[in-house]
C-alpha cells in the first residue's frame, strides 16, 4: 500500500482565503472602502500595515497548503505539516472511531468534500481532518479505512478462507431507510418548523419599518382589519406560507436522508444543499440512545442516536442521529437490523412502590431554597412556592412512571425522564465503569442508584435512581462477568 | 449488596486522619485570614454595609465548616474508605452518609500515579491516582510499601488491553 505523500486539493487555498476575508471583512471595509483616498497619516499607516498583514496571511495560507502532506502506510495515516517547525503525526486506522464527511455548497460546485476521521482521544488532537479533497480521494480514504478495520476483525475471529467471502459481502450495502413524502410532512409538523417563519417575518417587518413610515401603514391596517374577508384571506395566506416554509426547510434538512449499512459499517447521510455523512464501524458503536420529546411521544415517534467514542462534530448537525422522526416500532426494528448484536426488549421492569415513597419523601433542595428566598424577600408572592412544589412533584411522578430498566444477557437498558424520555441501551463490554450509590434514605427503603459510564465525547454517564438493592447487587455481579466476553489485544 | 462478590476490604492508613486534619486546618486558617483582612479593609474604608454583614456571615459559616471538616469528616472518611485490586477489577467503596461503590475494569486503566505532598511525606504516605478513559480515581493515603506494591500490581495487570 506504499504511496506518495499527497497534498490537499489546491482549492484549499481559495477556501482558506475566503475564511480570512470573512474574518477581516470589517477592517477591510473600514480601511479600504470607507477611508479610501484618505489624507490622514495614521489612516495611511494603518492601511499599509493591514495590507502587510493580509499579504502575510495569504502567503501563510499558501505555505500551509504546500507543507501539509498526508500519506497512508500500513494502515496508518502519516501527516507532516509546518514549514519552520515541522510536525509529524501518525494515526493508526484502527483507532479511528467514526468518519464524518461534509459537503457544503462550495464543495459541491467543484466536486470536492471534506472528510474527518475521529479518534477517541480526549484532547483536541482527536480528529484528523482533510478539509478540501476531491470526492474521489475521500472515497478512496474511506475504503482504505474500512479495509483495515475489516482485516482486524477477520484476524480476531476468522480464518483466511473467510476473508474472500467477507470481502465480497462487504460491498453489498442495504438501505434501511429513506424518508417518504409522508415522513417529511410528519417531520415538518412535529418539529413545529412552520413557527420558524415568525422570527423571519419579524425581522422583515422591522427592516421595512426603518424604511417606510409605518404610522400611515398602521392606519391602513386598521381599516383593513375592519373588512373581515380581507382578514380571512390574509390569515389563510399567512398560514399557507408558514406551512410551505416549514415543509421546505424540513426538506432541506431531512429530505435526502439515507440510513444504510453493510456487513461492517453503518452509514447515515443527509442534507439537500449542505450534505453531511457519518459512518461508523458496527463494533465501535458504544451505545444506542432513543429519545422522545413530549410531542414525539404523543405522535408515537422517536429519535435514535448512535453513540461513538469519537467526536460527532457540530452538535446542531446531529450527524450520528438516525432519522429523528421514526415511528417507535420502526426505530426499535431498525436498531436490530443495523446492529445485529443488539437485541432491544420492549417490556422492561418498573420501579417498585418503595421507590415511589422515597421519591415523594426526598426533600427538594431547590424548592426549600426558593421558598426561603421568597419568604425573606417577597412574601407577597407565596403562591409561586406552591406552584413550584406542584411542578416538582408532577415531574417526579412522571419520571417515576417513565423509569424502566432491564438486564438482558449482555445488554443493559435504562429508561428515565419526565417530559422528555430517554432510553439508553448498551452492551456490557462497552461499559467502561460502573457505580452503585446508596444514600441513608435509600438504605432505609432497601433501594440504590446504579450508574454506567460509557465512552463518548465527553464520557457518557447514565444513572437510574431508586432500583431495589437486590437489583443493584445483580447489576454489580453482572458487570464483574464482563471478562467473559471481551476481546483482548 | 455483595451477595455474590467479595466487598472491598482494604482500608486506608489511620494516619490519614491526621493528614486531613492538618490540611483542613491550614485551608481553614488561610480562608479565615483572607476574610479577616477583607473585614478589616471593609472597616477601614467604610464600604457598603451589606459587605460587612456578608463577610461576618461567611466567617460564622467558616467556623461551623471548620468544626465539621477538621474534627468529624476525616474520621468518617477514613472509617468508610475501602478498596481492593484484583486481576480484573479495581473496587472502591466510600462514604458514610451516601455510600458509593465503584467498579473499574483493569483493562480500562490507562495510568497509575503516586503522589506525595509535604504532609503525606511527614507520615510516609502516598496517594494513588488511577487514570481511566472516563476519569481519574484516587485512593488517598496509603503506606509507602503498600503504595508501591499496589502501583506495580495495577501496572502489571493493566498491561492487558482490550480491543476498543
Amino acid at each position: 500500500m506504499e504511496e506518495h505523500a499527497k497534498r490537499l486539493h489546491p482549492f484549499k487555498i481559495p477556501f482558506e482565503l475566503g475564511k480570512v476575508m470573512k474574518g477581516n471583512l470589517f477592517f477591510i471595509i473600514m480601511l479600504y472602502v470607507l477611508n479610501f483616498g484618505t489624507e490622514k497619516t495614521y489612516m495611511k499607516v494603518l492601511q499599509i500595515g493591514f495590507l502587510v498583514y493580509l499579504v502575510w496571511r495569504v502567503i501563510s495560507v499558501i505555505l500551509q497548503w504546500y507543507t501539509y502532506k498526508y500519506q497512508i502506510k500500513e494502515g496508518t495515516v502519516h501527516i507532516t505539516s509546518g514549514l519552520i517547525s515541522k510536525s509529524f503525526r501518525t494515526v493508526p486506522f484502527l483507532k479511528v472511531q467514526n468518519v464524518q464527511r461534509r459537503t457544503t455548497l462550495f464543495h459541491k460546485l467543484f466536486n470536492l468534500t471534506s472528510l474527518t476521521f475521529e479518534t477517541g482521544m480526549t484532547d483536541d488532537q482527536g480528529s484528523v481532518p482533510f478539509e478540501v479533497i476531491s470526492q474521489k480521494e475521500a472515497k478512496r480514504l474511506e475504503q482504505e479505512l474500512s479495509l483495515i478495520q475489516e482485516l482486524s476483525v477477520i484476524e480476531v475471529d476468522g480464518t483466511e478462507e473467510d476473508t474472500l467471502e467477507i470481502f465480497e459481502s462487504v460491498s453489498e450495502k442495504t438501505i434501511h431507510f429513506t424518508p417518504t413524502k409522508q415522513d417529511v410532512l410528519k417531520a415538518s409538523f412535529t418539529s413545529l418548523s412552520f413557527l420558524a417563519l415568525i422570527p423571519i417575518v419579524a425581522t422583515i417587518y422591522n427592516t421595512l419599518d426603518d424604511f417606510f413610515n409605518m404610522e400611515n401603514a398602521e392606519g391602513l391596517l386598521a381599516t383593513l382589519l375592519d373588512t373581515w374577508w380581507i382578514v380571512t384571506i390574509a390569515l389563510i395566506g399567512i398560514i399557507c406560507i408558514a406551512v410551505a416554509f416549514g415543509i421546505i426547510s424540513t426538506f432541506v434538512k431531512f429530505g435526502k436522508y439515507e440510513i444504510s449499512s453493510d456487513h461492517e459499517r453503518v452509514y447515515i447521510k443527509k442534507g439537500v444543499l449542505d450534505e453531511s455523512a457519518f459512518s461508523i464501524q458496527k463494533e465501535k458503536v458504544q451505545a444506542v440512545e432513543i429519545t422522545q420529546s413530549l410531542i414525539k411521544r404523543m405522535l408515537g415517534l422517536a429519535e435514535v442516536k448512535l453513540i461513538s467514542a469519537g467526536s460527532t462534530g457540530d452538535k446542531e448537525l446531529e450527524t450520528n442521529t438516525l432519522y429523528p422522526f421514526l415511528s417507535v416500532d420502526r426505530a426499535y426494528a431498525m436498531i436490530e437490523e443495523i446492529l445485529p448484536t443488539y437485541k432491544v426488549e420492549r417490556s422492561m421492569e418498573r420501579l417498585s412502590k418503595q421507590a415511589f415513597k422515597v421519591r415523594m419523601l426526598r426533600p427538594s433542595l431547590f424548592w426549600i431554597l426558593t421558598t426561603v428566598a421568597i419568604y425573606y424577600f417577597k412574601p407577597a408572592i407565596w403562591y409561586v412556592s406552591v406552584i413550584l412544589l406542584a411542578l416538582i412533584y408532577t415531574l417526579r411522578i412522571l419520571d417515576y412512571k417513565n423509569s424502566r430498566y432491564l438486564l438482558n444477557n449482555e445488554i443493559i437498558q435504562f429508561k428515565s425522564g419526565s417530559l422528555e424520555t430517554s432510553l439508553f441501551i448498551t452492551k456490557r463490554s462497552k461499559v467502561i465503569q460502573i457505580e452503585v450509590e446508596r444514600s441513608k434514605l435509600q438504605k432505609l427503603f432497601g433501594l440504590a442508584s446504579i450508574e454506567t459510564v460509557n465512552r463518548s465525547k465527553p464520557v457518557h454517564h447514565t444513572k437510574l435512581q431508586d432500583v431495589s438493592v437486590e437489583y443493584a447487587d445483580e447489576f454489580y455481579t453482572w458487570y464483574t462477568c464482563r471478562t467473559q466476553n471481551i476481546q483482548v489485544e | 449488596m455483595y451477595s455474590m462478590i467479595q466487598p472491598p476490604t482494604k482500608k486506608i492508613s489511620k494516619e490519614s486522619v491526621k493528614v486531613w486534619r492538618m490540611t483542613e486546618t491550614i485551608t481553614n486558617l488561610v480562608i479565615l485570614a483572607v476574610l479577616s483582612i477583607l473585614l478589616y479593609v471593609d472597616n477601614y474604608f467604610a464600604w457598603k454595609e451589606w459587605i460587612g454583614w456578608t463577610l461576618t456571615g461567611l466567617i460564622v459559616l467558616l467556623f461551623f465548616h471548620a468544626i465539621w471538616s477538621i474534627f468529624i469528616e476525616p474520621i468518617l472518611l477514613q472509617k468508610y474508605w475501602r478498596y481492593d485490586v484484583s486481576e480484573e477489577f479495581i473496587q472502591t467503596k466510600q462514604g458514610a452518609w451516601k455510600e458509593t461503590h465503584e467498579l473499574i475494569p483493569m483493562t480500562k486503566v490507562q495510568s497509575v500515579k503516586l503522589n506525595q505532598g509535604p504532609l503525606l511525606r511527614k507520615y510516609n504516605l502516598y496517594s494513588i491516582s488511577i487514570g481511566t478513559m472516563g476519569a481519574s480515581h484516587d485512593i488517598p493515603a496509603i503506606s509507602e510499601k503498600e503504595a508501591y506494591e499496589l502501583r506495580d500490581k495495577i501496572a502489571h495487570f493493566a498491561k492487558i488491553k482490550e480491543v476498543d
